[in-house]
């Protein structure tokens, strides 16, 4: 998949220096360090925050007017929508197709349900909400684990117009927006650095050596929000993602809930996880790959990353760490129990 | 013109016939069967193997025997009889030496009677109450003395000695977990302010 147009300005010729910028963006910080840009440093840094802007222009679900949230209404309708979104939404549909369903960006009228209809201000206090937004969506949260039935998404895609049709139930893409971004603009720095770490909320992606030429190492953060990681990862030349509810979480008539909704019941997923970090080669396979296997839960994640093949490390409600056996040499350092 | 006492006869001489004949060809199979699976028997002047023994002739399996699995069961009794006998020699040669190796044990002591003069058996509660045979002996030899084991009174097992105070398990020392790897970012955060 190739990296969406966004507008930029040619590169001048090398200069041979590294920087690092941080910005804030899709509600998160992000993060762009390079190391021996044989580019233009500051240009490949602008070029790459702002195909992070257009990728949030493109697909938010708190702009009403943003292509995603106009084709949401077009319901059944056939809309056109920038090469950004399109590729996003066909990156969604086939997220949907090789998770066999456990991810589905159908989710957007049980988070705004939940009173996460715009965006709120996580990490800077317990929020809670003293009853539902129903009259906004007309449907009160989900309780309980009851299952429903589902059809599998099924869009259109037309490519030549780039018009998509959703279907009649709104999507929200902020299981995969943030992976894909990461993603294309791994595609923007690769080969224009020797080394280059982007990193999005916890999303992120390596390549090179790392600045002291042995790697690139990252903190598994404790989901239960202690000050020490409970693991450390090599991540070169890889992509890592976290699904946690340790930020995304808040209380909705008294309820806790969070921001990790499992399609089968259409309620925040409780099954005995606070987060799962996955490792692999694309950042939007692993965001995706993380969510599935949170809603796996804590009885059934092994085997399942097992069967995937999946490198993949979990914090379950107890603060007991596990990871599978793909992971292997990349699990550099564990807390030990009791941490 | 036919005879009817005569037609009548014919049929119950049929019938019988008809009764006897499957009841003779059970008995005549059986008997088959049952000699099929015997072995057959051998003359008193046949000599076998099976029968050829040590065994002295008053005794009373020495006697050759027209079953040869008889003749087989037979010297094998003798066979046993024979190392029984070879047993009961050497637990009487071992029979002296059993105090002194409980003495040696460490354990408490069995319970004995009193010290009881030599050459007589001295019988314990450990030891098995146990009649030796007769010695078989040659003409003139003085037939050996079964030696009375020594008292236990007579040699008092050294008190054992205290048990060594128990030493306390060692305390595990609990090496500090090792600090994790300098990192250069992390994962998990979901967008909280760094």
């Amino acid at each position: 998949m190739t990296v969406p147009n966004v507008a930029e300005a040619g590169p001048r010729p090398g200069t041979g220096s590294g920087l690092t910028r941080t910005f804030r963006c899709m509600a998160v910080d992000i993060t762009v360090q390079l190391l021996q840009s044989r580019g233009d440093a500051e240009l490949l840094a602008d070029r790459t925050e702002r195909l992070f802007r257009a990728v949030e222009s493109a697909c938010t679900r708190f702009d009403p007017s943003s292509p995603l949230m106009r084709a949401n209404a077009a319901g059944e309708d056939w809309y056109e929508v920038p090469e950004i979104c399109y590729a996003a939404l066909l990156e969604a549909e086939r997220a949907h197709r090789r998770t066999r369903g456990r991810f589905d960006p159908r989710v957007l009228t049980e988070l705004t349900a939940l009173g996460y209809d715009r965006s709120l201000p996580f990490g800077s206090g317990p929020l809670e909400f003293a009853a539902p937004p129903s009259a906004r969506t007309g449907a009160g949260p989900a309780t309980g684990t009851t299952l429903r039935f589902r059809l599998p998404w099924s869009p259109r895609f037309d490519a030549e117009r780039s018009a998509v049709r959703i279907g009649p139930v709104p999507v929200d893409l902020g299981g995969i927006g943030k992976g894909l971004a990461v993603r294309w603009a791994g595609e923007i720095l690769r080969g224009q650095a020797e080394a280059f770490l982007i990193e999005a909320g916890g999303d992120l992606l390596t390549c090179g050596q790392g600045p002291e030429g042995d790697g690139w190492r990252a903190a598994v953060e404790d989901p239960r929000g202690g000050p020490a990681p409970v693991a450390v990862l090599d991540v070169t030349d890889r992509a890592c993602a976290t699904s946690s509810i340790r930020l995304r979480a808040w209380r909705v008539a008294g309820r806790q809930v969070h921001h990790l909704i499992d399609p089968r019941t259409g309620a925040p997923g409780w099954a005995g996880l606070l987060s799962v970090t996955v490792l692999g080669r694309d950042a939007a396979d692993c965001e995706v790959t993380s969510k599935a296997l949170f809603l796996e839960g804590k009885s059934t994640i092994a085997k399942a990353a097992a069967t995937g093949n999946f490198a993949a490390l979990w914090v379950d409600e107890d603060g007991h760490i596990e990871s599978s056996a793909a992971l292997g040499a990349a699990l550099l350092w564990e807390a030990p129990d009791g941490h | 013109m036919t005879d009817p006492m005569l037609g009548s006869g014919v049929h119950t001489r049929w019938l019988a016939a008809a009764l006897l004949a499957p009841a003779a060809a059970a008995v005549f199979t059986g008997a088959t069967m049952w000699t099929v699976h015997r072995p057959p028997a051998y003359t008193a002047a046949q000599q076998t193997p099976l029968t050829l023994s040590a065994l002295p002739s008053s005794h009373p399996l020495s006697r050759p025997t027209a079953d040869p699995a008889l003749a087989a069961m037979h010297s094998s009794v003798q066979r046993d009889a024979a190392k029984l006998a070879l047993l009961r020699k050497t637990l009487a040669a071992l029979k002296p030496a059993a105090p002194t190796s409980k003495a040696t044990a460490g354990g408490a002591p069995p319970a004995v009677s009193a010290a009881a003069p030599a050459g007589t058996s001295v019988t314990t509660n450990a030891a098995p109450a146990y009649t030796a045979a007769a010695p078989v002996t040659q003409a003139g030899a003085p037939a050996p003395a079964y030696v009375a084991p020594a008292p236990v009174t007579a040699v008092r097992p050294p008190a054992p000695a205290p048990a060594p105070a128990p030493v306390p398990a060692p305390v595990p020392v609990v090496q500090p977990a090792p600090a994790p790897p300098p990192t250069h970012t992390t994962t998990g955060a979901s967008g909280a302010p760094k």
